[in-house]
């Protein structure tokens, strides 16, 4: 046995050199996106005002409120540039898409199944606009299978709900779009505040599908 | 020229140079086992926008029966590796992954193929050889705490030169260059060229 395991050993090592040394560098962005959602048919999204800490509080996320803020509008820039309009809480009419954004306090796998309630319960929009939703749905990737990862301490992720696409399991709420920003709330505030526009940006720029050909 | 079409031509090009060579029962029936440790150079923008380092790893491993003195058919399998550090992105169909980070290829052709050898018994002998078939491809891409992976089955062609280097008994060196395409599935294109060191048997 120890003879078979030094052949999976090296064949492992083999098909992934540098793998045991990793990479280690900020500034990665992941997107994933579900191909069934029809990106060029949405119009208006609606984003509550709050960057949500996720899990336990922890203490290597930077308290930055101001932070927050600004990341947020740096997300709306983002959809404004695309022809997004977004929508307030208190709009009669419900949005086409939510767009939630929410970092990481611990280290978390990367697709959990986000209670929806109890992190954005609070949105006063839910409830008139989509009041079948119960207090037990969670929000669901339907890609955490095919991409699995691990959100570390301070990982922003941009969260994006279409809620007319039903979801295959009960009691869920389908993302169709989701965007992780490695660790980028660790670090100094001057070091996030340096570098979370142009990661931001990139989340959008590495999405052509949500660039549909809008007037 | 498309993929099919090369294949095609090459093929026929082989059997020409094959069949118009005379016929002898010296190699005819007989199989060769062909071990073979490569290197790896990607070429072509779709491939070296992924990963764009020279490899030391491959292997390859073709076994052929001679249909007559000169043209010999049979299989070849490969395990290329093109593996490099880089600050790109990575597209997969529903995902894309931008930042630092270890991006892998993974290749396994499975071809038929086919080798035409010129010269004498004995002595230095180029040969050309061609095939196709399909490629396993796996593109990785490793960042931080996130992992991309995308894996595709793609047709494949091959080209290839060399030499034989007749060594005691019944054994040959093989000195050959070959070109390695797995043609476009789901935007993923790979193209290589591998430099490979053979120890061939039979024959």
């Amino acid at each position: 046995m120890p003879g078979a395991a030094l052949v999976c050993l090296l064949v492992t090592a083999a098909c992934y050199p540098g793998q045991i040394e990793g990479v280690d560098e900020p500034d990665v962005v992941l997107t994933v996106f579900d191909p069934s959602a029809a990106f060029g048919s949405f119009v208006t999204y609606a984003m509550p005002d709050t960057v949500i800490e996720v899990d336990a509080p922890g203490t290597d996320v930077l308290p930055t409120p101001e932070l927050d803020q600004q990341v947020l509008d740096a997300v709306a820039t983002e959809f404004a540039a695309l022809g997004y309009t977004r929508v307030t809480p208190e709009a009669t009419t419900a949005p086409d898409l939510i767009v939630l954004l929410s970092v990481s306090a611990s280290e978390a796998p990367l697709w959990t199944d986000d209670p929806w309630w109890a992190l954005w319960g609070w949105f006063s929009g839910w409830s008139s606009w989509y009041p079948a939703w119960g207090a037990d749905w969670v929000l669901r990737y339907p890609w955490a299978e095919s991409y699995p990862g691990v959100r570390r301490p301070g990982t922003l992720l941009i969260t994006m709900i279409d809620p007319d696409h039903s979801g295959s399991e009960p009691q869920s709420i389908p993302v169709i779009w989701a965007s992780a920003l490695d660790g980028l709330y660790t670090g100094s505030e001057a070091s996030v505040v340096s570098r979370f526009q142009s990661l931001v940006r990139q989340a959008f720029e590495q999405s052509p599908y949500l660039h549909p050909d809008r007037p | 020229m498309n993929d099919r079409s090369a294949f095609v031509w090459m093929t026929v090009g082989l059997a020409l140079l094959g069949l118009a060579s005379p016929l002898s029962a010296q190699r005819a029936g007989m199989w060769t086992f062909n071990g073979q440790y490569s290197t790896v150079l990607p070429i072509g923008d779709l491939t070296r926008s992924f990963t764009d380092g020279f490899s030391w790893r491959g292997g390859t491993i073709d076994v052929e029966r001679g249909a007559t003195d000169r043209l010999s058919i049979g299989a070849s399998v490969g395990w290329h590796l093109l593996s490099e550090q880089n600050a790109t992105t990575s597209l997969l169909p529903d995902a894309a992954l931008s930042g630092t980070a270890l991006r892998h290829v993974n290749s396994v052709p499975l071809l038929v193929s086919g080798t035409v050898t010129l010269g004498s018994p004995g002595r230095v002998r180029p040969f050309f050889g061609a095939g196709g078939g399909l490629v396993w491809v796996e593109n990785r891409t490793e960042a931080g705490p996130f992992v991309l992976e995308d894996t595709n089955w793609h047709r494949g062609a091959m080209g290839e030169v060399g030499v034989q280097i007749p060594r005691a008994r019944s054994a040959t060196i093989t000195i050959a260059a070959r070109y390695q395409r797995a043609s476009e599935v789901n935007g993923v294109e790979r193209e290589y060229v591998t430099f490979s060191l053979g120890y061939l048997l039979g024959g």
